[in-house]
């Protein structure tokens, strides 16, 4: 029996909702990211490489 | 910035990022010189020289080893320390670390470049190395964990920037490949067998191998474009948003991929479709990542024209986005049926190391040096003519190896009207090629070429800098107290890195955990066949002698499932034939023929004239002559030894088989010899290791093909 499940699967239901799963995750991630108002929260991240700190002379 | 807050001086380490730059430089000049010595053996056998040390199948692994690890790892141990100083804002966690990491890592790199070509290997690609220097891999590996995640700990940044998140994820993944794959079973110092046999062992390879380039050649450069990119142009990343859906989204989808290398083989057919889903699944994250970095040069595109260091970052992300565009197309089964075991991979593979790896590292190196020494390049001039140089090299390796692959992919499978192979004769398929192997030798040639004009741009630029200058002070404001975070979301998870570790620990863990079901599972449904028995001690030694000269890289031993192969080369491969196989030998490249039905093809005489010298028995043939397996005898001593650690492994040898290896491989090999003494092989021969050899191959995939 295990020896068939893992050789030759053919639940088609199984990969079908798991995919289906995916792209729920992959859509809620692009709107959570992408939302109004959400670009201003990222504006001092994106700009990190350019804060090294202050040199001192 | 909070009046009360503390500010605190500090300086970066850049000693060790010096150090780091300078091998990167070292050994890349090492790693394609090889590169064009294994190009120019293909072009002419006669380059092999006769000399073990530098035969085709010994190399090749010091080559892949010496680009990925030597090259590439140096290049981001650079890029990694340096960035992650600036962006954590603070020194590293411990000097002593850094160096113990810089020269533990040149030593196990001088370990690979002696243990390889002395033919001491596990047989497993891009895993070659032996178990004493995997253990070493694995203390330096966690000195550069602790040094990292030790300088995230003290950093004065609250919000690790993408790069940090990239660098992490590289790191964690990197040691659970290297972990997982490594784990083997010693016979002596020089010898192990892995713990894994034939599936099992081809699902756990290539989990690591596909992963290798995943997380070795690909995040952690990623995590560096993100920073080097927008600092090189002066301006923030295209979109930070898409840089977070870019991130999850690679890590958790890569490490799925890796079934797509053994498509058509004795994988469960379930494997190797999620393998094949989610390389195409791929598609949109990686072209996430480069739209983002090429996106990022918005508005300054006129200084790609004047400036070297963007020429290369430009290139990079192009070669990025085509050959993660050629990797997924791959994957689909019927394409990948075509490119497998061709030239094609090789011409894929080089897009992605010359045109990603090199040039990136060649934009960074441009980058830093200059910084990091407090002077100017020395030429601007020979900056952009190497990078013409690379780029017109890369461009013929690239193609010549496409229309190489190709070709070969056509006539392998090209069938009559009356169902028979065209090309019945494998040498036809090479014949054709040739002329491709030289045009490969002379684009490799000039990418090597380049890399020299670097190599001297950048040490007399160094030569040239001023002598004596200190460590510059920087200043910040101290760590804010947790509780003063307000910050939600993805953005409050960016300061939470102990969580972050985590989570991007898990991403990588549900795919892995999926991919090792048929791995754990391989004996539930491997069917054990009663045909198929362990190799004979003299086998034994004669696999271990397959192992030593690399012959995996240019044949293997799987024959799929499709007409045109079970035409040529017999019954197709079941599972079971491999069970007892420590380490699996399926291969990746057909530069010769497949193997897997070789066993008892020839007569002895044939083999034992073929390795003396190829073109005698196969005209036209590029393979080497392996005149040393005429004079060095085969070690019977540690045959016991040998058979005791694979039936400790789960091969059923009985006591008596273990205790007798010695004395029956020496009456096997006095039978081979006898068998062979009508074509003149004298009976003193029975004791080299041709002899061992010609019984290993002559074992090979009998026990069920016999039944064709």
């Amino acid at each position: 029996m295990k020896s068939q499940v893992v050789s030759k699967f053919t639940e088609i239901w199984l990969p079908s909702s798991v995919l289906i799963l995916f792209v729920i995750i992959f859509a809620v991630m692009l709107v959570y990211v992408f939302r109004k108002n959400a670009k201003e929260k990222f504006n001092v991240a994106e700009n990190l490489p350019f804060d090294e700190g202050k040199k001192y002379e | 910035m909070n009046s009360q807050q503390k500010v605190e001086s500090f300086s970066y380490d850049d000693a060790i990022v010096k150090k780091f730059s300078i091998a990167t430089i070292i050994w890349g000049a090492v790693g394609m010189l090889v590169g064009v010595l294994l190009a120019a053996q293909l072009a002419d056998w006669r380059v092999n020289l006769g000399l073990e040390w530098i035969t085709f199948g010994r190399l090749r692994p010091l080559h892949t080893n010496a680009i990925i690890f030597a090259f590439v790892g140096n290049s981001i141990f650079a890029g990694i320390y340096h960035s992650s100083q600036r962006l954590l804002k603070t020194r590293l966690f411990n000097d002593t670390l850094s160096n113990i990491h810089f020269w533990g890592w040149q030593l196990i790199i001088v370990l690979a470049a002696i243990t390889l070509p002395m033919g001491v290997t596990t047989g497993k690609e891009y895993a070659e190395l032996e178990w004493p220097i995997d253990l070493l891999i694995t203390l330096v590996w966690v000195v550069f964990a602790v040094n990292f995640f030790g300088t995230l700990y003290k950093r004065r940044e609250k919000h690790i920037y993408v790069s940090i998140w990239f660098y992490i994820a590289s790191i964690v993944t990197v040691a659970l490949l290297h972990i997982v794959n490594s784990i083997s079973f010693p016979v002596d110092l020089m010898k192990s067998y892995p713990i894994y046999a034939g599936v099992q062992d081809a699902m756990v390879q290539w989990w690591y191998g596909h992963n290798a380039v995943a997380f070795f050649l690909t995040t952690p450069v990623l995590g560096l474009m993100y920073y080097y990119v927008p600092k090189a142009i002066n301006r923030p990343v295209y979109s930070y948003r898409l840089s977070i859906v870019h991130f999850w989204s690679l890590i958790f989808i890569y490490i799925w991929a890796g079934p797509h290398h053994l498509l058509y083989t004795a994988l469960p057919e379930w494997a190797q479709t999620l393998g094949m889903v989610f390389s195409v699944m791929l598609w949109a994250p990686s072209w996430g990542g480069m739209i983002n970095g090429l996106l990022t040069l918005r508005g300054a595109w006129d200084r790609v024209r004047k400036e070297a260091i963007l020429k290369y970052f430009v290139t990079a992300l192009t070669f990025y986005g085509m050959s993660t565009f050629e990797g997924p197309l791959l994957s689909i089964k019927s394409v990948n049926s075509l490119g497998h075991y061709t030239d094609w991979i090789i011409g894929h593979v080089h897009s992605g190391g010359i045109g990603w790896n090199y040039m990136f590292a060649a934009g960074m190196l441009y980058y830093l040096v200059p910084r990091l020494w407090k002077t100017k390049v020395f030429s601007e001039k020979l900056a952009s003519t190497q990078f013409w140089t690379a780029t017109l090299g890369l461009l013929l390796y690239y193609l010549s190896m496409t229309v190489a692959g190709i070709t070969q992919g056509l006539m392998w499978r090209a069938v009559d009207d009356n169902g028979k192979l065209v090309y019945t004769d494998f040498m036809e398929t090479v014949d054709k090629i040739i002329p491709m192997y030289w045009i490969r030798l002379i684009g490799g040639s000039l990418v090597f070429i380049s890399f020299l004009i670097m190599l001297y741009n950048l040490f007399t630029t160094i030569k040239k800098a001023p002598k004596d200058e200190k460590e510059d002070i920087y200043e910040a404001p101290a760590l804010k107290a947790d509780k003063e975070n307000t910050d939600t979301g993805h953005r409050k998870l960016e300061g939470l890195t102990a969580i972050f570790t985590v989570l991007s620990a898990v991403a990588v863990l549900v795919g892995t955990i999926i991919e090792f079901i048929p791995s754990v599972l391989s004996r539930d449904f491997i069917e054990v066949s009663e045909k198929v028995k362990p190799y004979t001690a003299l086998e034994v030694a004669g696999r271990d002698i397959y192992v030593r000269e690399g012959c995996y890289n240019c044949h293997s031993q799987m024959v799929r499932p499709m007409a045109s192969e079970v035409l040529r080369y017999g019954k197709v491969s079941e599972p079971t034939e491999f069970i007892y196989d420590h380490p699996f030998q399926w291969g990746s490249k057909r530069t010769g023929p497949d193997l897997a039905r070789v066993g008892g093809k020839y007569p002895d005489s044939w083999h034992y004239f073929h390795m003396l010298d190829p073109r005698k028995v196969t005209p036209g043939s590029i393979m080497p002559e392996y005149s040393w397996l005429y004079k060095e005898k085969t070690d019977y001593g540690v045959l016991s030894k040998k058979l005791g650690v694979l039936a400790a492994l789960g091969v059923p040898y009985t006591e008596d088989e273990i205790n007798q290896a010695a004395n029956s491989a020496r009456e096997q090999a006095k039978k081979i010899t006898e068998g062979m003494a009508s074509s003149g092989v004298e009976a003193k021969m029975a004791n080299k290791q041709i002899i061992a050899l010609i019984a290993y191959l002559q074992r090979i995939g009998t026990d069920i093909g016999g039944d064709k």
